[in-house]
């Protein structure tokens, strides 16, 4: 029992440390969340310790939301790092007795530089606070742990401060939910492996369908038409004989001077690698990297074809077009 | 007289030592690592039980010692309301010139409800100029009041008195439910201070106003680490800390007083020998 009522005596502390901040929001919250929206460079946040760890937690929340951001080791930035930070960008130091000595020596450089500070400290009279430029009062009524040897209230009130900033400046610059899938093809992704395979498998007049005595001609045409580079071969009952895709007809072409007279059964790859409908996409994906396949047909137990599925349909197109972004643009050298 | 805040950090329950050169030797080892002086304590200090005169001697040689260099709490406290006052005023006139904050503590469900607190603590506005800092302990009322009366100062009490311009803070003594309820109600006025009285409470879930600390008579440099943040041997700090307080709190006046000027006849012997072997492992 005392377990449990110790466990919730920490809880109690946490969710009070969070409330508490409410009545301390101000217009110091007003002027950080102006400073970075009128910036013309990333949010640079650095902290020491669990300080640090929240601040990367942070960084990463403010980049998924549309704020560039970067994490900055304190430490590190004095042997060099600070190279990383340009007059552009904006700091977040955090540190709740605003005395770390790391954060603390950096703190002039960069003000040197022009650079703004946003100081998350628990003690708006230190040093650090003394020396930003905002100051965001973080500061917890008492630790859940003994003799605050871990920090613990005050670094979840830290975090849930981060987080009331990166959702306060993601509704500033009106971030829909179509630029936040754009930042997170894993999550979208994730949805999506996790689906049946008969979910995202395309059906009836979608699939690609030929019968084995089509022409060549027409085994193009279907595939020109369904537009996903394959097509099933199928008998009279419509069921599984093989599959042509692009690399079936390219080494065709190579193997035979003209390709016009053959049939479909000529250059299809008999046994196509199958899938059964009730699989995850997961699974499915598995099966195509295995393989090194592109498409995977699924059939009812009398090896009638009941659909097929694309590596696209599965991983999603946006997402390659996201990749294409990052991809040597055309007149480049890299 | 311009508003003043109290402090934060390290508050030492001051030992009452009717020998004044005792008294101002040990002041003189303790000051300039506490961030307040309290005198009087209900628990170290024999606030209760010492005569007027002899509190009045105590105030004295501290204020010589103190130089004004550090914030001053005097338990004030008597079992009526006049005599509550007259204290005050009789203190008030020993300390006119002593140019650093002073806080009257006072408990005010030893002599008073609930009812009409807020009231009272206008009326002490006018009757003198330093504020107050209230003493929430259910302990030492006890045993004055009657079964049903209330033990605790309400927490919407506490939310009404911390509006009050001459109330400043609390020292809590009690459960961490409470504590929790008191900063919740009190979250509107950022200076307002509530400090632990009860070291136990601090050293599990230590709060950022400060620690009312009846140990630091014997180890101030370790209760200033532990606030200091400086602590890399803190771990261990507390497990012989929260050991030594519960042999304190059994040995009480006679136990403290021996460990800072040596045995007495009148303390335990085997909780002096436990008490100093402790102290042996906090200090290495």
């Amino acid at each position: 029992m005392e377990i449990i009522d110790r466990a919730k005596e920490v809880l109690r502390i946490e969710a009070e440390s969070i409330a508490a901040l409410i009545k301390r929001l101000g217009s110091d919250f007003e002027k950080a969340v102006n400073i970075i929206l009128n910036a013309k460079g990333r949010v640079v946040i650095t902290g020491m310790g669990k300080s640090g760890l929240v601040g990367r937690k942070i960084a990463a929340t403010l980049n998924s939301t549309g704020t560039p951001s970067l994490f900055l080791h304190p430490a590190e930035a004095i042997h060099g790092d600070l190279g990383m930070v340009t007059k552009d960008d904006i700091v977040i130091a955090i540190s709740n007795g605003g005395r770390t000595i790391e954060i603390n020596r950096i703190i002039p450089i960069l003000k040197d530089m022009g650079i703004k500070i946003i100081a998350f400290t628990g003690d708006p009279t230190s040093p650090l606070a003394q020396m930003s430029d905002v100051v965001i009062d973080v500061g917890v009524e008492r630790e859940a742990c003994p003799m605050g040897l871990a920090p613990t209230a005050s670094t979840t009130a830290t975090l849930a401060m981060g987080d009331a900033l990166a959702v306060v400046l993601m509704h500033c610059r009106r971030f829909t939910k179509e630029d936040f899938k754009k930042f997170h093809p894993g999550g979208s992704l994730g949805e999506r492996l996790a689906s049946k395979v008969k979910d995202i498998m395309r059906k009836g007049s979608m699939i690609p369908m030929v019968s084995e005595e089509n022409s060549i001609q027409d085994v193009l045409n279907e595939i020109n038409k369904k537009n996903i580079g394959a097509t099933v071969v199928v008998d009279g009952d419509k069921r599984l004989k093989g599959i042509i895709c692009d690399g079936d007809i390219r080494r065709a072409l190579i193997k035979h001077n003209n390709i016009s007279s053959l049939k479909a059964r000529d250059i299809m790859t008999e046994s196509p690698k199958t899938v059964d409908e009730n699989q995850s996409a997961g699974e499915a994906l598995s099966l195509m990297e295995f393989y090194g396949i592109t498409h995977l047909v699924i059939i009812d137990k009398n090896r009638r074809v009941k659909g097929i599925i694309h590596l696209h349909d599965i991983l999603g197109r946006e997402e390659f077009r996201i990749n294409a972004g990052i991809l040597p643009s055309k007149g480049t050298n890299n | 007289m311009q508003e003043y805040f109290p402090p934060k950090g390290l508050i030492i329950e001051l030992i009452s030592i009717k020998e004044r050169d005792r008294l101002k030797e040990h002041l003189e080892s303790v000051k300039d690592i506490a961030d307040a002086i309290f005198l009087f304590s209900p628990y170290v200090g024999k606030g209760f039980s010492l005569s007027l005169e002899e509190k009045k001697d105590i105030v004295g040689a501290c204020i010589e010692v103190l130089q004004e260099r550090q914030p001053v709490f005097i338990f004030v406290t008597s079992f009526t309301e006049e005599d509550t006052i007259k204290n005050i005023r009789e203190f008030e006139k020993m300390v006119g010139s002593y140019k650093r904050d002073i806080f009257w503590v006072d408990a005010p469900l030893y002599y008073h409800s609930n009812r009409g607190l807020p009231d009272m603590y206008e009326r002490f506005s006018s009757m003198t100029d330093y504020p107050f800092i209230l003493y929430n302990d259910p302990k030492i009322v006890d045993g004055i009041k009657g079964p049903f009366n209330r033990r605790n100062i309400r927490t919407s009490i506490l939310k009404e008195l911390s509006f009050l311009k001459n109330v400043k803070g609390l020292i809590f003594i009690g459960g961490i439910r409470r504590a929790i309820n008191y900063q919740n109600a009190v979250r509107e006025r950022p200076y307002f201070r509530i400090y632990d009285g009860d070291e136990e409470l601090y050293l599990n879930f230590p709060n950022r106003n400060g620690i009312v600390s009846m140990s630091a008579n014997i180890i101030p440099h370790i209760w200033k680490n532990i606030l200091d943040e400086d602590g890399e041997k803190r771990k261990d700090l507390w497990i012989h800390l929260l050991e030594l307080i519960e042999i304190l709190k059994i040995g009480g006046y006679e136990l403290i007083k021996s460990l800072i000027f040596g045995k007495s006849v009148t303390c335990n012997n085997s909780l002096f020998e436990k008490a100093k072997e402790i102290l042996r492992r906090l200090n290495t």
